[in-house]
């Protein structure tokens, strides 16, 4: 009789899936046998067996440090960042990625003649990508308190990679950015360490339909409207460079 | 001139961002610098944009004027002296305010001030050393600033603000000094160059510092005519710097493209010296826009050359980054760009004899001349290929743009369709793939608007 597949569901943060890749590679099933996905909106498949993973920080870290050491510290962040996307197919992804890395050691990022390498680095590029706009385009409103409050709108979970930037950035402030997707928060106060946090997205609704200074923000539209040239005038150009998808929250676009 | 003394903040940055927007630069790249307790600010290497505007350039720093008074009259110049506009000054503490408050809510990287020459050069600049020594020291701006040097201000001052700015700039505005006799008659070549010369000597003399001279190159010694012997090698500082750095993000230049007869070669063949001999990071080009009226300037109202000052930017492009000169791009006998191709496909296709290109073997700097390969993505198929053969299906998922590339390259030998070494058919072919892109560039209407009276076939 035919063997039935096994398909390993994880929960949606780089700890699951490391996790996940874990048991999976520990069990030495065969790769067509073998599916990873996250948890959430699935198809079920017949006569499959489904093996949720229970996330575990030690598993997570011993694949973490034995990537970085056996393959290369290159390798380990292309797939931390891959395992930040919102592709379904990440997971089995990094894990092709992996067998050959652990075969090959640290060529393995060069090597893009090979589509399991080509895969990851798309995945991560694109996370890249996300990222790098939202450090761009995400805007910062002042609450009351002085507290700076921003929310953005990712198709990847970009948050820990922005964290960093901004806590480096605005030391000597308090901030938030909060991500309306994943239901998640970096919070970080003066002085400290950022840490990123589930959010109740009720109470982040309340707390941006606050009362907040208007003046700055006035000015920057201001500014914005008066800074472009008449006579250059093009849309297509200004689409193109900042697509709509991001300025839910640019209130410089705000009519 | 009308001098308003009391405007709100609100009418002030309507009038001097109105008057700064001209000025093309905005970039934030050039140097990295981490955050620190107590301040703040950081800053990226490769820059960071934040917006963009309705003409589609990007928006990365609080682009302003200190004052758009000005005793000069320069012809090109929305802030000549002899325009009637209403005229006023920031305060030190309202451009300190106004930065720190945008930039806390990551709606700028930094600040670009500017300047028109209220009573002297050196008063000028003067009032521009102290808005940023407060900016650093008491507001304690740990960000991006970028700043204009005043032609005819003193070398002391210009010293002292490269060392609060990442990046200084004076603006060569036209390619020949009769260009500039011309149109701008209280400003000299002589006037701009001369503090070039001393930025790109204070950022030497801080180089030798850290290197110990070592692979250092001369500098050369001041002159009028800015024809240069090539010297290769860029540096690379080996030592942190010191605390406080002069102009780590280097200096730039912009040239007005349009206002006067200058042709390209001769626009590129300045810019070309200006990175050999003046060590510039960048040259700007800007498309006149044609707002004042005067015999020696294009009519008001004249379309600005867009697609002229694109092409001029790839070519600058290629010049930094591909290893390409001047000459072989342009000649006294071809001293313009092809406006229907870009310079790289236009070079290709008058070189067919290096073409086709095998992939798997070229040498990196011949991979770099190929028409839709970038350089991150040659630098990918040199490593790429060092475990296995590239085919088209590899290229693209490496990023090479294979509707440009794929008539100059084979992989394995072949190439990806049957198409001819001919310099008539590739030409007809790419001009198809460009023909939509160049149109929108000058005039800004869309293909579908476009083919209602599009001729080009009939030609």
């Amino acid at each position: 009789m035919e063997q039935g597949k096994i398909i390993y569901i994880c929960e949606n943060t780089p700890d699951g899936v490391f996790t996940a890749i874990y048991d999976a590679w520990a069990a030495r099933i065969a790769d067509e046998r073998l599916n990873i996905i996250v948890d959430g909106d699935y198809t079920f498949e017949l006569f499959a067996e489904y093996r949720y993973v229970e996330t575990d920080m030690e598993k997570a870290v011993k694949v973490a440090r034995s990537v970085s050491r056996k393959i290369s510290s290159e390798a380990y962040r292309q797939m931390y960042t891959a395992s930040l996307s919102h592709e379904e197919d990440k997971i089995m992804a990094i894990y092709r990625f992996l067998k050959l890395g652990f075969r090959v050691g640290a060529a393995v990022t060069d090597m893009h003649g090979r589509d399991e390498v080509c895969r990851v680095f798309e995945l991560c590029r694109n996370v890249s990508n996300e990222a790098c706009s939202f450090r761009e385009f995400l805007r910062f409103a002042e609450l009351e308190n002085g507290i700076l409050l921003a929310r953005i709108r990712p198709k990847n979970f970009v948050l820990p990679l922005i964290a960093g930037h901004f806590a480096d950035r605005f030391p000597e402030e308090n901030f938030a950015i909060v991500d309306d997707t994943a239901q998640m928060g970096v919070f970080h106060e003066r002085g400290k360490k950022w840490f990123l946090s589930p959010v109740d997205s009720e109470a982040i609704r309340r707390l941006w339909n606050s009362e907040r200074s208007q003046e700055y923000e006035r000015l920057w539209k201001l500014f914005f409207r008066t800074i472009a040239i008449e006579e250059r005038r093009n849309y297509r150009c200004q689409r193109t460079l900042c697509a709509l998808r991001y300025r839910d929250y640019m209130l410089e676009f705000d009519r | 001139m009308f001098v308003v003394e009391d405007l709100s903040v609100d009418q002030k940055l309507e009038i001097l961002s109105d008057a700064a927007k001209y000025d093309v630069a905005c970039t934030s790249s050039g140097v990295d610098r981490k955050g620190q307790a107590g301040m703040i600010g950081n800053a990226a290497k490769c820059g960071i944009c934040h917006s963009f505007a309705a003409d589609g350039r990007c928006i990365s720093l609080l682009k302003i004027l200190m004052t758009n008074e000005c005793i000069h009259d320069c012809k090109y110049c929305i802030n000549r002296r002899s325009n009637d506009t209403l005229r006023t000054s920031f305060t030190p503490e309202e451009v300190c305010e106004l930065t720190i408050q945008f930039y806390r809510r990551n709606y700028i990287e930094g600040l670009f001030l500017s300047s028109g020459v209220r009573k002297s050069p050196d008063e000028t600049m003067e009032q521009i050393y102290i808005t940023l020594k407060l900016l650093r020291e008491t507001y304690r701006f740990n960000g991006y600033i970028h700043v204009k040097g005043i032609p005819g201000a003193s070398p002391e001052l210009i010293e002292a603000v490269g060392f609060l700015a990442d990046r200084m700039s004076l603006n060569l505005e036209l390619p020949t000094a009769d260009g500039l006799k011309q149109l701008a008659p209280g400003k000299s070549r002589e006037k701009i160059l001369l503090p070039m010369r001393q930025i790109q000597k204070g950022i030497h003399g801080q180089r030798m510092l850290l290197t110990d001279g070592r692979a250092e190159r001369p500098v050369l010694p001041m002159q009028e005519e800015m024809s240069l012997p090539a010297v290769s090698g860029r540096l690379v500082p080996a030592a942190p710097r010191p605390k406080s750095a002069f102009v780590p993000a280097g200096q730039s230049t912009q040239m007005i493209v349009g206002a006067t007869q200058e042709n390209d070669f001769q626009l590129l063949t300045v810019a070309e010296s200006l990175y050999r001999s003046y060590d510039l990071k960048r040259v700007f080009y800007s498309a006149y826009v044609a707002l004042n009226e005067d015999s020696h300037l294009p009519e008001v109202g004249t379309k600005p050359p867009l697609l002229r000052e694109h092409r001029l930017y790839q070519a600058d492009w290629l010049l930094r980054f591909y290893g390409f000169e001047a000459k072989e791009l342009l000649s006294e006998q071809r001293p313009n760009f092809n406006v229907y191709l870009d310079p790289k496909c236009d070079w290709a296709i008058r070189h067919l004899e290096h073409f086709p290109i095998e992939i798997n073997t070229a040498p990196y700097d011949m991979l770099l001349r190929i028409p839709g390969i970038g350089v991150k993505s040659a630098r990918r198929i040199v490593k790429a290929r060092r475990s296995s053969r590239l085919d088209f299906e590899q290229l693209k998922r490496i990023g090479v743009v294979l509707k440009r590339a794929h008539y100059f390259i084979t992989c394995n030998g072949k190439m990806m369709y049957r198409t001819k070494i001919d310099e008539d058919y590739i030409t007809r072919r790419i001009l198809d793939l460009d023909h939509k892109k160049n149109w929108e560039l000058d005039y800004n209407v869309t293909f579908r608007q476009l083919s209602l009276f599009d001729d080009k076939n009939f030609a």
